[in-house]
């Protein structure tokens, strides 16, 4: 297997929008914008293409949780794990931690299946907090223009709740930004995917879980936007194709939602993650199922 | 509840924040108000020129006022 470099494995955009705070403090909580989820089907497959991920989700027996029988519910749990992992308190945490274990109890391989697996696999939680990480950090330079080294540093301590508001621990995040590069790097030669896992995912970005009158219209954006959120080797195991027209359009629509983006208040920018938290804890208190 | 409202009264927002905030309640506020304006063309019968131009722009602006009373401009 050759080396991957992050040419390989990050998206890599030439014209991005301009800093409007030079020098600011940074947090992962600023990359909650509406517009950032414009690559949560992308982040699925990046998650998925990882054998021991994808089987646990295509293979799982927890109904609840099935993007294809409950969309929108999963949809709602999906965004709210990142509302409580990013804007949330310990607590919150804490109340999601144990929802989602009881999920992922039932989560692991049996003697049939292609690829041995367990929810609980720190390492597999790593991979996936990764993707998260690496989606927040692509979406967050494309709205708001590249960070200085500082700022990407700040940027990614904060961020390791992605990974730690499950199991996770804090020093399974490589240190520093720069060996996060090697970590993802490494980890990415582990992307296959095979057939069904590839079913799978044509399925998701196809919309074939949502009404028809509302998938035709976004399919086309969507399967635009995805392969435009994913880096070249995730792009050739999927077998899609990419061209530099398309980039460019890619860079140009986000040059234009990231100007618009400046103009719009961060409660409209941010509001429905603040909402999604709101309902966690609404039903924490009220000791209803947070999954 | 205090506690609320304190957070709310030191909510910070960008001056590019508060255009867009003006354009997101400014647009259907005008777009309401070209509506009612151009059904509601009785008072300006009598009108021309200026008067007129001024009175059509001035009813879009402060629909909701006329929508209770009927405020001459002219």
């Amino acid at each position: 297997m050759t080396r991957l470099s992050t040419a390989d494995t990050r998206v890599s955009v030439n014209r991005r929008t301009a800093r409007w705070d030079a020098g600011d403090d940074v947090t992962v909580s600023e990359a909650m914008d509406f517009w950032s989820f414009a690559a949560g089907a992308a982040n699925v497959i990046m998650q998925l293409s990882r054998p021991e991920v994808g089987y646990g989700v295509v293979e799982s027996k927890v109904d609840t949780g099935n993007l294809f029988k409950h969309p929108w519910k999963r949809a709602r749990t999906t965004f709210q794990y990142l509302a409580v992992a990013i804007i949330g308190s310990d607590e919150d945490r804490a109340a999601f931690r144990a929802a989602v274990n009881g999920a992922h109890r039932h989560v692991k391989s049996t003697p049939e299946s292609p690829v041995s697996y367990n929810a609980f696999d720190r390492e597999l939680q790593m991979w996936v907090a990764a993707c998260l990480f690496v989606g927040l950090e692509d979406t967050y330079q494309l709205l708001r223009g590249a960070m200085t080294a500082e700022q990407a540093e700040q940027f990614y301590r904060s961020a390791w709740t992605l990974g730690t508001t499950l199991q996770v621990t804090e020093d399974q995040w490589p240190p520093t930004r720069a060996e996060f590069d090697s970590y993802w790097n490494t980890a990415c030669e582990q992307v296959v995917i095979d057939e069904t896992i590839r079913g799978y995912l044509f399925d998701l970005v196809n919309l074939r879980m949502i009404n028809p009158l509302l998938r035709l219209p976004f399919r086309p954006l969507l399967k635009f936007l995805t392969v435009g959120f994913l880096a070249p080797v995730f792009r050739q195991e999927l077998g899609v194709h990419w061209t530099t027209t398309k980039q460019r359009r890619f860079e140009w629509l986000f040059l234009f939602v990231a100007f618009v983006n400046r103009f719009l208040p961060g409660f409209v920018r941010q509001g429905g993650s603040y909402l999604l938290l709101a309902d966690v804890r609404r039903r924490a208190r009220a000791h209803r199922m947070l999954v | 509840m205090l506690a609320t409202l304190r957070k709310v009264l030191r909510y910070q927002m960008t001056i590019a924040e508060w255009i867009g905030l003006g354009i997101i309640l400014g647009v259907p506020y005008l777009i309401v108000g070209a509506i009612w304006s151009s059904t509601h063309t009785e008072h300006l019968s009598g009108m021309h020129g200026a008067d007129l131009a001024v009175s059509y722009l001035g009813s879009i602006v402060s629909w909701p006022v006329l929508l209770f009373s009927n405020v001459c401009m002219t």
